[in-house]
């Protein structure tokens, strides 16, 4: 039974991996059906954000509170439940390549299934099911891959690939982790916009990382700017300024800039 | 430097067991009766026989190569029916023995489970050692011994040993497989027996198919030498021609299962292009 919706509540979370902090939040509330995009360099700690987001991330310190309950005290069944209302599109999209587009997809609804009932959904698929997948394969627009193996696809059609798997899960919380990276700028624009669309349209949050900030301003209620961990910005989209904007990347080219020396 | 003392190490460990087994060059060096036996039954290999060789044959004999067809048919269905046992068996080992199958995190588990996961995980892994130290042709001397060797027993003499094999490679193959769709499906509320065989299996099935058809291969070589203990594979009537210095007829039952592991070999590569594509 989907909690049917999320209001994330995070308190100075704080992600450790060895000696380097990858995320240091204050404070930073999420609320359901909000479509959130968060920008800044490489390396700034948005993928981190997101896993915390995903529950896949454990914070080092600090407090990830969803409707009230801390995520810390979930039991193993709850955390089950939760993760299955979480649809995470995944920068490398993390297919299976040598099973059909249909069963990668078919896939994405593992997290409401027992092992017996997946296992027949997956070996022996319903019409009714192959009917669902064929419909979402149809919104992101390559229908016609349904029977094909997901390696022999290009690297675009795998992302919408992937994409299909999210939505298939039939999540109330969508994160994308760069959903257009590996798209070419024509298609871009197109690929947020639908996801977008389907998440005001279903009435789910959406938290997406990008670089594209012009995209982000576009489609997004808010923007999130991160820079070495910590939130340079969080505004709404028509209030954020050209100097902020600005502010972000002259500060990540010194960032880089230190990095790379 | 390092290198060349190992070299040196290896030669020297040659020269001793080559002292301490007493072994003499000189003892290679057929004698003049063995050469005649040698080139007599080298000399077969050009002239296969196509008819009996014995001056006289029971009426009721079937023409010899209707008889080698029918040996070659049954050493396929020895190593198919010891397969089938060994797929499962290599299956069912393979998984527990994978590292990936109890990937689980133990803390949030109770503690029967927390004992009982390493034990079986052990457990299964020795299991596997032993049905694998034992050669096949070796456990069929322990049913003969035992049962006399049965057809039952000679397909459970290569079955077991071909099981601990089995295991042991698929098990690896899952461990070695890639684990970012295993991560993702876990990510998104899968159940670690679902991620385990929706994200790793998959990706090891390829090779696990691969091998298994390798290892059908050496099956085939295996049922046809078990004959030689009394089962009517092809080595039972290489030994039975053989004894009765019949060379050239020994020649047609090698190339008999030359041809069907040639089969075996070009049926597996068709297999794998078509896996790879």
């Amino acid at each position: 039974m989907p909690l049917g919706h999320y209001d994330y509540r995070l308190r100075d979370v704080r992600v450790d991996y060895g000696r380097t902090t990858a995320l240091a939040l204050g404070e930073l509330d999420l609320v359901h059906g909000e479509a959130v995009a968060v920008v800044g360099p490489s390396g700034a700690g948005k993928t981190t954000l997101l896993r915390v987001l995903g529950l896949a991330q454990t914070p080092s310190t600090g407090t990830v509170t969803i409707n009230d309950r801390p995520a810390g005290a979930l039991t193993n069944p709850e955390l089950r439940r939760a993760r299955a209302d979480i649809g995470f599109v995944h920068q490398d999209f993390r297919l299976v390549p040598n099973l059909r587009v249909l069963q990668n997809v078919l896939c994405g609804r593992l997290g409401r299934m027992s092992l017996l009932a997946s296992l027949r959904a997956l070996l022996a698929p319903s019409k009714r099911d192959v009917g669902a997948v064929y419909n979402i394969l149809e919104r992101v627009g390559i229908e016609e891959k349904l029977y094909q193996r997901t390696d022999t696809l290009s690297g675009g059609q795998q992302q919408r690939a992937a994409i299909a798997r999210a939505l298939y899960q039939q999540p109330r919380v969508l994160l994308a982790d760069e959903p257009i990276s590996n798209v070419d700028p024509a298609r871009a624009d197109e690929t947020v916009r639908l996801l977008v669309d389907i998440c005001r349209g279903a009435r789910l949050t959406l938290c997406a990382s990008m670089h594209n900030i012009d995209l982000a301003r576009a489609l997004f209620d808010r923007i999130i700017g991160l820079r070495e961990g910590r939130i340079v910005f969080d505004r709404t989209a028509d209030t954020l300024t050209e100097t902020e904007v600005a502010e972000l990347y002259r500060l990540s080219e010194s960032a880089d800039g230190r990095e790379s020396r | 430097m390092k290198r060349r003392f190992v070299i040196a190490a290896i030669a020297v460990a040659g020269l001793v067991s080559f002292e301490a087994l007493g072994l003499r060059p000189s003892e290679v060096v057929p004698t003049r009766a063995e050469l005649g036996t040698l080139s007599s039954f080298l000399l077969g290999a050009f002239s296969p026989a196509l008819t009996y060789e014995a001056a006289y044959v029971g009426a009721d004999a079937p023409p010899l190569l209707l008889k080698v067809a029918d040996a070659a048919r049954r050493t396929v269905v020895f190593a198919a029916a010891a397969m089938s046992l060994a797929i499962v068996g290599g299956v069912v080992l393979g998984f527990l023995a994978s590292t990936a199958w109890w990937r689980h995190d133990l803390r949030s588990r109770g503690p029967i489970a927390r004992i009982a996961f390493p034990l079986i995980y052990v457990g299964t892994r020795t299991l596997i050692a032993l049905m694998r130290s034992v050669h096949e042709l070796l456990w069929a001397l322990i049913f003969l011994v035992a049962i006399g060797l049965t057809d039952i027993g000679a397909v459970v003499a290569i079955a077991l040993p071909y099981a601990g094999t089995l295991a042991k490679v698929f098990s690896e193959l899952i461990d070695e497989a890639a684990d970012d769709a295993a991560t993702a499906l876990g990510g998104a509320g899968a159940l670690p027996a679902q991620v385990f065989a929706f994200g790793l299996v998959p990706r090891a099935l390829p090779d696990m198919g691969a091998y298994t058809l390798y290892r059908f291969e050496c099956a085939l070589r295996s049922s046809a030498v078990v004959g030689f203990f009394g089962p009517e594979t092809l080595g039972k009537f290489i030994r039975l021609s053989w004894d009765e210095n019949h060379y050239a007829e020994v020649w047609t039952y090698l190339y008999a299962l030359l041809v069907l592991i040639v089969i075996v070999e070009w049926w597996s590569g068709a297999l794998r292009s078509r896996f790879a594509a």
